[in-house]
């Protein structure tokens, strides 16, 4: 147990990098999300066809292996990043692949006579996406979104296999000194755990400002929220 | 004067080679069994649905000025905003946009499309408000208000646009029966005091013989039989207009 | 950098030879989830108060930690407490146990998507609990549930990359290897990616047809 505590305060120092690089990640990974989610809704056909295709590969291939890709290949193109930029450029781009089709679905279910009312009233496209489409979807995209908040905070660890010190590294660096397994992993389990039930409980209260005014009705029609593993 | 010819065709063929013409001001209720094409009828007049073939035209602007690559009835979105500026249309239900107040779904016309100033749009809110009788809920959001005076708050919103025609499908179907009666007070109103020219698609028949110059009987996506409400309802000459009114005023 | 095809060619057979234990690995971890998964729910439903509390945290745990650390602790700790198992087996349990705690939520939902109507008209007609749960209950789950078990085999099956880390000689490591011996990454990295694609694609877009014709949202 003493062991434990001990391994706890040695990983600590590790916990701001991991948190930063979930967050850089998730802030690019929402631009991604928005941008392709909306594009993925567009009248134009190459537009829906592209961003489909950077959902789809993105969603269809393990994170690991777009990680290494971006470690390992991307530099044969010329293009080289430091690890922490391939990392994060992986996470961005595979998080945000699931957000794209979070947007998506979030703007499909705002029911369509919203849309159609704020047709008869005459407003653009533009003005129905920002005051009528996206207050209502956002109370169903927030849940989700925490969800892949979670995934992204998992998925760093897989950051500790290219070299980016962050907590998983540092407990590797702490067992292969101690040589004593257990502790080591287990507090790093409760310190994941830790910062996944914050990240919940944030999403949490978001939610339910965003879905404020809105009837219970609705949210009964909230889908089950699938949650990405790792 | 609002003319509307329409030969409409839907996927199936919801409406057939129907020509309506509404003169301006004119009070016209529509009434029918569901599934005969009233609520299609009205979405093509809002632009809300492309005829397949025909023309709707309102005054002397046609709505779909254009044919595209199939030639088909086509018109370019400005065109069709235009357009649809001077029509208003309130729907059955969940008309009302949930993250706003009562007062900011009805100003949010004026405000945002027609671009009036925040106090005049408010103005104009405010008037409208208390005219459908709901000024002291204007700072409710939709969630706090009963079915009727979400529909009421509807009413108004359309209206702030300065429509020429309004629209109203089947406006008091989904509300509970106690709150029927305050929604048809507004229409009633509406159709006494103002000049707007009304379509009215409804199930109340006691109401369209009290407030409409015309009702019109649509069976199996054509006007059945068309004139005005005392010679129609008590005395029908088609077919089908008869079984139907012996349907619901057996109820 | 230019892509060598002559070696994308050779190296094809060890891949998919990591493919077959992949796969393996997947089918195998998704029925020991399955069976997890399952009783967990029940448990978290059916349950003693001194049950389901410990079995809804836990899960959150589970699901809340990352896999990997998981494969770690298992890997490491267990022979520590006398349990040896083999890199596969130990990768087989991590699946199972990790999906198992995703695949509880699907059942969960699944299960109380059942009408109220149906747990009184059983207990009127005095069922067992275990009747209930088998004839009455679960049958009226699998549709809600099918689409949600698809998708987590789908995301299973990607994140068995992970085994390659506990030394499981899966796709990633098969491709690892190939590019130990040459020093090429370019084409067996990208190929292991194009392999997965070509597996998960295909499946996801049946889920996605077996969603719609289920007509449940997932």
């Amino acid at each position: 147990m003493d062991a434990a505590w001990a391994s706890l305060v040695e990983l600590l120092p590790a916990v701001p990098v991991t948190l930063r690089v979930t967050g850089v990640s998730a802030a690019l990974a929402t631009l991604l999300a928005l941008g392709a989610g909306a594009l993925r809704l567009s009248t134009h056909r190459g537009l829906r066809v592209l961003s489909g295709a950077y959902v789809e590969v993105f969603r269809g291939t393990s994170a690991l292996v777009q990680i290494f890709w971006f470690f390992f290949v991307l530099p044969l193109f010329g293009l080289s990043l430091t690890p922490h930029q391939a990392g994060i450029a992986a996470l961005s781009l595979n998080i945000g692949a699931y957000g794209a089709e979070v947007v998506r679905g979030s703007i499909l279910a705002v029911p369509a006579i919203q849309v159609e009312a704020a047709i008869a009233l005459n407003m653009t496209a533009r003005q129905r996406l920002r005051r009528v489409v996206i207050p209502q979807a956002l109370p169903l995209m927030i849940p989700q979104a925490g969800n892949l908040a979670v995934s992204l905070l998992k998925a760093t660890s897989l950051l500790s296999l290219v070299t980016i010190v962050e907590m998983t590294s540092r407990a590797q660096a702490i067992r292969e000194r101690t040589g004593d397994e257990a502790p080591v992993y287990g507090a790093l389990l409760v310190v994941y755990f830790i910062l996944s039930l914050v990240i919940g409980g944030v999403a949490s209260g978001l939610e339910r400002r965003a879905s404020r005014h809105l009837p219970d009705l609705r949210r009964e029609r909230k889908p089950v929220p699938m949650e990405v593993p790792a | 004067m609002l003319r509307n010819v329409t030969k409409a065709y839907g996927a199936e063929i919801v409406l057939r080679g129907l020509d309506l013409e509404v003169a301006r001001g004119e009070r016209v209720a529509v009434i029918g069994r569901s599934g005969s094409g009233k609520t299609t009828l009205l979405r093509l007049v809002m632009g809300l649905e492309r005829p397949t073939s025909g023309d709707i035209i309102l005054g002397t602007t046609t709505m779909w000025s254009e044919l595209d690559r199939r030639g088909q009835p086509s018109a370019s979105e400005r065109h069709l905003r235009h357009v649809r500026s001077r029509i208003g249309m309130v729907f059955q239900q969940f008309n009302l946009f949930p993250t706003m107040t009562a007062r900011q779904n009805v100003a949010e016309g004026p405000r945002h499309v027609l671009r009036l100033s925040r106090a005049e749009a408010e103005r104009r809110a405010s008037d409208l408000l208390e005219r459908v009788g709901l000024h002291q809920k204007a700072d409710r959001y939709p969630s706090e208000l009963s079915g009727g005076e979400q529909q009421r708050v509807a009413i108004a919103r359309a209206l702030a646009m300065g429509p020429e025609v309004m629209l109203f499908d089947e406006i008091t179907s989904a509300l509970d029966p106690e709150l029927v009666g305050e929604v048809l007070d507004v229409l009633r109103e509406l159709a006494v005091d103002s000049g707007v020219t009304m379509l009215i698609v409804t199930h109340e028949i006691a109401f369209a013989r009290e407030v409409a110059d015309r009702v019109v009987f649509l069976a199996d996506g054509e006007i059945a039989e068309q004139g005005p409400p005392r010679r129609l309802l008590d005395d029908p000459t088609d077919a089908r207009t008869k079984a139907f009114l012996n349907a619901v005023l057996r109820r | 950098m230019s892509w060598d095809w002559r070696y994308a060619w050779e190296i094809v057979p060890q891949l998919l030879s990591g493919l077959r234990t992949t796969v393996m690995v997947t089918a195998l971890g998704f029925v020991m989830a399955l069976g997890v998964g399952l009783g967990w729910a029940v448990v978290r439903r059916a349950g003693t108060p001194w049950l389901r509390l410990p079995a809804t945290a836990f899960a959150l745990f589970v699901r809340g930690t990352p896999l990997l650390v998981q494969l770690y602790f298992l890997y490491y700790v267990l022979p520590g407490y006398g349990l040896t198992l083999s890199a596969l087996a130990t990768g087989i349990l991590g699946l199972g146990l990790h999906f198992g705690a995703y695949l509880s939520e699907v059942f969960r939902a699944g299960i109380e998507s059942v009408p109220r109507a149906q747990w009184e008209a059983a207990q009127a007609l005095s069922y067992s609990s275990r009747r209930t749960w088998a004839a009455v209950v679960l049958p009226q789950t699998v549709r809600h549930v099918l689409p949600g078990l698809g998708n987590y085999l789908i995301s299973m099956f990607k994140d068995s990359a992970l085994l390659s880390i506990i030394t499981v000689t899966e796709l990633v490591s098969a491709a690892r290897s190939a590019s130990g011996q040459t020093f090429r990454y370019l084409e067996p990295v990208t190929m292991t990616g194009v392999i997965f694609f070509l597996v998960s694609y295909p499946t996801s877009l049946g889920v996605r047809a077996l969603q719609n014709r289920l007509g449940v949202a997932t």
